[in-house]
């Protein structure tokens, strides 16, 4: 599905990374790891297409592109949960029906906040509606950038097993994690960082 | 014709060639320039109408055609740096809007002072002043995008756009100012209607175009080959080139 | 459709064009004179100035919000074609600024002493033109977003592409309504329409690789 070769950044006067060869297919799990600053955000964008000035190729195999949440959740603070969700799935897929916006929202425990605006919702459920595309959508990779951070148990729970069940129906998972994330069995890691 | 964009698309290749070039081109410059001038401003016959004052036309019209010459060739940079990628042609447009900003304000500056003895003052609303003026402000908008989309590989993209896009509106500014003016023209102008101008006066003329183009050609690759040192200071071939 | 329910929640920009036009329009007579005759001779083009910095006021509206909460990168990452994305948002900017302007113009027309007349046709050179300003509007304003100083640097780099609207706009007003350049404004409307679009596509992902 991915396949990246000599993939080499340099940012701001220093190489973020460089020479990254690395592939994913479909049912992997691939975590990336490395501190603040290592490059991890980067990584992401060029991986989605959506910063270019590296060197190296990025090859995707994929019939549709990939889903992207990253450090900014996509939401309008004006506009309620549930109208965020559908129009960040219109982009994509088309129109969503109220029921199955509500089930992703309930999923994650937004079901009393789904009408009301962002901005009167916390960090922690904002991060959650942005995750709520998980369930709706029918993207093949997912691209998640500091996925469990900022949530409690049960929401880092429930994005377990999103995650497991898009391994299990053959896509892939590309996330990034502070702390260490428990409940997936065998992942891929590429470590980010000085230390290399 | 492909050939030849790859050739002088390499930075290096581009640096080591032009080297070559440059003290011809700054020997034709000098030459068409000075012959120019001192034809223009000493020998040519002064206007009938103008008098002595005329002679600033010599720098002016110049000035004038190669600020709008120098945009379009900055916009063509640009449309290849953006569809083809290719690297000097992004340093191209970077390079090229500061020489056709200074080139445009030069128009502007040498227009109003032929304004004053001409028509008493130092501004005057015609059409190709203000057309001028607008080519200023294209140029400025060019140069502040550049500056502050700050320094990456990519960062020129947007100025590139610009650029374009302003090269696309070109045409149309100028028509509808050209217009505009021929509305609002009093009775007495008679500006832009010039009689035609005997040998004596366009052969300078003719020649201060081409030392104008020459200076810019000049100019303009003598700072691409410092900005190609700049943006390839990593390589080796730059190490040594500075080195020796 | 998004966008509209933007703007419905927060009507406070379209209220602030609004306000802004008719300030603008109010300081005119104080500052030059507030004879009938010299107002209606300036008036068609006053109002267009002001519509001008109006729109360009109002250019990073939804916009910049957008880059910063993460939406354009998703818009680039979806399926929809950019460029029509681009279109809804030139259009919803005429939405909060075109059009309340166009519905306040009979009242400006009048405090700037124009007849019925000339405010018919006020209304209809501006009914073309604003939409090309929003056009041109989106299009800097997706330029610029992420800049430094990035609200200075649209005006700057927008107004010069605004001045033949404006050239149509008012001596389509000022000559009585000749069609012509109705037509010309229309060909500049379709033009636009067809063409600045894309380019705001192209600026959209160069924003969002910043």
């Amino acid at each position: 599905m991915l396949q990246v070769n000599a993939l080499s950044c340099h940012r701001q006067g220093e190489w973020l990374f460089k020479a990254l060869d690395f592939s994913v297919s479909g049912g992997e799990l691939l975590e990336i790891r490395g501190d603040n600053g290592a490059g991890k955000t980067t990584l992401f964008k060029i991986l989605a297409g959506l910063f270019d000035d590296f060197d190296g190729e990025v090859k995707w195999d994929l019939p549709g592109p990939p889903l992207f949440v990253g450090h900014r959740f996509g939401l309008n603070a004006q506009l309620s949960p549930a109208e965020n969700l559908s129009f960040l799935m219109a982009l994509n897929q088309g129109a969503s029906s109220r029921e199955d916006l509500e089930a992703a929202l309930e999923r994650f425990n937004l079901a009393d906040v789904v009408d009301q605006p962002c901005r009167n919702l916390s960090e922690g459920q904002r991060k959650r509606v942005a995750l709520s595309r998980l369930q709706l959508t029918d993207a093949r990779v997912w691209l998640l950038d500091e996925a469990f951070s900022a949530l409690d148990a049960k929401g880092r729970q429930v994005l377990t097993e999103l995650c497991q069940d898009q391994i299990a129906q053959g896509g892939a998972v590309i996330f990034s994690s502070h702390q260490p994330v428990e409940g997936f069995g065998l992942t891929k890691v590429l470590a980010l960082g000085k230390s290399l | 014709m492909w050939q030849w964009f790859h050739e002088w698309g390499s930075p290096k290749a581009f640096y080591m060639r032009s080297g070559k070039m440059l003290p011809w081109l700054g020997f034709l410059t000098v030459v068409l320039l000075s012959a120019g001038l001192v034809w223009g401003l000493l020998l040519a016959p002064s206007d009938y109408q103008q008098g002595q004052s005329v002679r600033i036309m010599y720098v002016h019209v110049p000035a004038a055609i190669l600020a709008q010459s120098s945009y379009v060739m900055m916009a063509v940079a640009a449309l290849v740096a953006l569809v083809w990628r290719i690297k000097i042609a992004d340093a191209a447009v970077q390079t090229a809007a500061p020489i056709g900003a200074m080139m445009t304000l030069l128009a502007l500056a040498t227009g109003s002072l032929w304004g004053k003895p001409m028509w008493g003052t130092f501004w005057i609303w015609d059409a190709r002043l203000t057309s001028t003026l607008i080519l200023f402000f294209l140029f400025v908008g060019v140069l502040a995008l550049r500056s502050a989309s700050g320094r990456g590989r990519n960062a020129g993209r947007a100025a590139s756009v610009l650029a374009l896009i302003g090269l696309i509106n070109l045409p149309v500014i100028k028509y509808s100012v050209d217009w505009w003016f021929t509305l609002h023209q009093p009775a007495s102008f008679t500006l832009t209607e010039r009689p035609a101008m005997p040998v004596e006066m366009w052969a300078p003329l003719l020649v201060m175009v081409l030392g104008f183009y020459s200076w810019f050609a000049f100019t303009w690759i003598l700072r691409l080959r410092l900005e190609v040192l700049q943006r390839e200071s990593r390589a080796d071939w730059v190490q040594r080139v500075v080195s020796s | 459709m998004r966008e509209c329910k933007i703007l419905v929640r927060s009507p406070a920009d379209a209220v602030q064009s609004l306000l802004f036009v008719v300030m603008v329009v109010t300081l005119f007579p104080l500052a030059i004179s507030p004879d009938p005759s010299v107002l209606a001779g300036i008036a068609a083009g006053l109002i267009w100035v002001v519509a001008l910095l109006a729109a360009l006021l109002a250019a990073e509206r939804g916009i910049q919000a957008d880059f910063a909460d993460g939406v354009l990168e998703q818009m680039v990452l979806g399926n929809t074609p950019l460029w029509l994305l681009c279109l809804i948002k030139a259009f919803a900017h005429w939405l909060s600024c075109g059009l309340p302007l166009l519905l306040i113009t009979p009242l400006l027309g009048t405090m700037l002493a124009l007849e019925a007349l000339e405010i018919y046709w006020m209304l209809a050179s501006l009914a073309l033109g604003l939409p090309v300003l929003s056009l041109f509007c989106t299009l800097g304003a997706m330029l610029t977003v992420g800049l430094d100083r990035s609200s200075v640097l649209l005006p700057l780099l927008i107004a010069p592409f605004l001045i033949p609207t404006l050239i149509l706009g008012t001596q389509w007003v000022q000559s009585g309504g000749q069609s012509f350049y109705g037509y010309m404004l229309a060909a500049l409307l379709s033009l636009s329409v067809v063409t600045l679009p894309l380019a705001t596509g192209v600026a959209v992902r160069i924003a969002v690789s910043r």
